[in-house]
């Protein structure tokens, strides 16, 4: 199973329209393909996902597992709690939504070929009673428990997916939406992929902020991470491609490494792929540059 | 002093760009105004401006033990010499800026130390300043939410038209209403930004819309004030990280944003 983050400097790049269009191309081509919402305080995975109405979603697993820290963390305060501690009663397996049926029935065009399969781990649902419940627990739990710790369980429940979904789903590809920015957060997904998807557009603010994340980035994790493909989105049709190629070059300049391989792609912003919240189908604006950008992404982290 | 926190759940909203062109119209026009770059985890506040290389930055301030508050006001950078700007109504615009290279620092972001600096500027630079503005991180965060309820001032909410955004906000409105210690009577204002004219879903607008109102019933009621200001899409005022001149696109929608801002907040003139 190959674990694949998508990341974004600055919010509101297309990151998520990307990751979700990009798992379910995957999925219809016949690979077995999961996809976790990890944007845990601004999600908006599960928007792409018509008829997606989990009932237990990632913030009830986070919530539990704090809840179950801090109640062992009360009686044992001098020695580390494992993680098997404070997953006990926790069932992530309820999480994990098998959402081929729901696409097939939605997008009657959709076929998946043979093996083909999408499992969405969703961060919220949109029945919003129990959204804002769920994050009003988290924050509550957060006061009592350090950030560190809170970290530690935060990568903890990640490794755990990532486990579950590679011995018992038999996956082929796992996508992880990061938080954007950064945080601690965001450093969670980087240290379980094995391949970085950075989506960014081309004003100051994304570009300055992206430099220096892919330098730290390779600061710490140029000995697990096998590739960094870089997408331009939302480029305006009067920036000459060659400024771009020239920003990218100059981007990853001082990155070059014998392990770590790069790749790029620039997306026009008469192609969109702007928050749409929708799956893209065969006759919508974008399909055909999205087919390519799939073949690209695919090529990139199967060329090891 | 006008304390304003400026606000977006979900990123793109053009959030930075209208805070930095709104804090420079108001200087440029003689307002005292102060910046304070809160959105430590993907600031972009500070590449709008000159700032010196070598300011201290909140990051600096929050994870460095031997950094006092009072010395870090003091370097409160007055950036109003940077620009070229002559006559009579000239009036002063300082910044605290962020950087964006905070992974060092991690998990030792000092939370009392963002209380000490809010409650310090509250208590300093009352009569000092016309207004303050925090640019607050994005997302539903704990640290967001602590920001508002120890700033206390009023917030603009940035929003715009799509489904990710529109749920967010109706979930952060419902979290307001529940929690409302964290406004008190202070007022909310939406921004809609970056959406198509054609797009914007009116159902949502007047969904948002009721919620905010259901908000005011408890508060000061808006007189005579729109609660929500529409920027329309064509000079959409979008993430380029420079300020806007007369004559740049975008400056006359950004002259009228600027005077709604005026005539809800009129007659504190230096």
């Amino acid at each position: 199973m190959k674990s694949i983050t998508f990341y974004s400097f600055k919010g509101g790049t297309g990151r998520t329209t990307i990751a979700a269009n990009l798992s379910t191309r995957l999925a219809i081509r016949g690979f077995n393909t999961s996809i976790i919402d990890f944007d845990i305080f601004s999600s908006g995975l599960a928007n792409f996902f018509p008829n997606l109405n989990p009932v237990y979603y990632l913030q009830n697993i986070i919530a539990d597992s704090l809840e179950n820290y801090s109640e062992i963390a009360e009686n044992n305060r001098n020695r580390e709690i494992l993680p098997e501690e404070y997953f006990r009663d926790i069932n992530f397996q309820r999480t994990i939504y098998d959402y081929r049926n729901t696409i097939n029935n939605i997008f009657n065009n959709f076929y998946f070929r043979e093996g083909g399969n999408i499992y969405i781990i969703p961060s919220t649902n949109r029945i919003l009673e129990s959204e804002y419940r769920i994050m009003d627990d988290i924050i509550s739990r957060r006061n009592l428990i350090d950030d560190f710790s809170m970290y530690r369980i935060l990568f903890s429940i990640l490794r755990r997916y990532q486990n579950i979904l590679d011995e018992n789903y038999k996956l082929e590809y796992f996508f992880i939406d990061s938080p954007s920015g950064l945080s601690d957060l965001a450093q969670t997904p980087l240290s379980i992929s094995e391949y970085l998807i950075v989506v960014l557009t081309t004003d100051n603010q994304s570009l300055s902020g992206t430099t220096y994340f892919l330098n730290w980035v390779m600061n710490e994790y140029s000995r697990t991470l096998k590739g960094i493909y870089i997408i331009f989105n939302m480029v305006k049709p009067n920036i000459p491609e060659n400024i771009i190629v020239d920003r990218y070059n100059a981007m990853i300049y001082n990155l070059r490494d014998r392990y770590v391989r790069f790749d790029f792609k620039i997306i026009n912003e008469l192609n969109v792929f702007e928050s749409g919240e929708k799956i893209l189908k065969q006759d919508d604006n974008g399909y055909s540059i999205f087919e390519d950008l799939t073949d690209s992404i695919l090529r990139f982290i199967n060329s090891d | 002093m006008n304390k304003i926190m400026f606000y977006s759940i979900k990123g793109g909203t053009g959030r930075s760009t209208i805070v930095a062109n709104l804090a420079y119209q108001l200087y440029r026009i003689g307002y005292r105004v102060g910046l304070i770059d809160l959105d430590i985890y993907s600031s972009g506040l500070s590449l709008f401006f000159n700032i010196r290389q070598n300011a201290i930055t909140i990051q600096d301030y929050l994870v460095d033990r031997n950094i006092e508050l009072e010395e870090f006001i003091r370097d409160f950078s007055d950036i109003s010499n940077t620009f070229n700007i002559h006559g009579q109504h000239r009036g002063q615009l300082f910044i605290l800026p962020s950087k964006n290279r905070i992974f060092e620092y991690g998990s030792n972001i000092n939370l009392n130390k963002l209380i000490n600096l809010i409650n310090f500027i509250n208590e300093n630079f009352n009569n000092r300043l016309d207004f303050v503005f925090y640019d607050l991180p994005g997302g539903l965060t704990s640290l967001s939410l602590h920001i508002m309820r120890n700033v206390l001032g009023d917030l603009f909410l940035f929003y715009k038209n799509n489904t990710q955004n529109y749920y967010s906000t109706i979930y952060f409105l419902n979290y307001l209403l529940k929690n409302r210690n964290i406004i008190n009577n202070n007022k909310i204002f939406l921004v809609i930004n970056n959406s198509h004219e054609n797009q914007i879903n009116n159902d949502r607008i007047e969904k948002i819309n009721n919620l905010m109102r259901s908000l005011y019933m408890i508060n000061i009621a808006l007189e005579n004030t729109e609660s929500i200001f529409k920027i329309p899409e064509i000079s959409s005022l979008k993430s380029n990280s420079h300020l806007i001149f007369e004559n740049n696109p975008g400056f006359e929608i950004l002259e009228e944003f600027k005077n709604n801002f005026q005539r809800i907040y009129g007659g504190i003139r230096v």
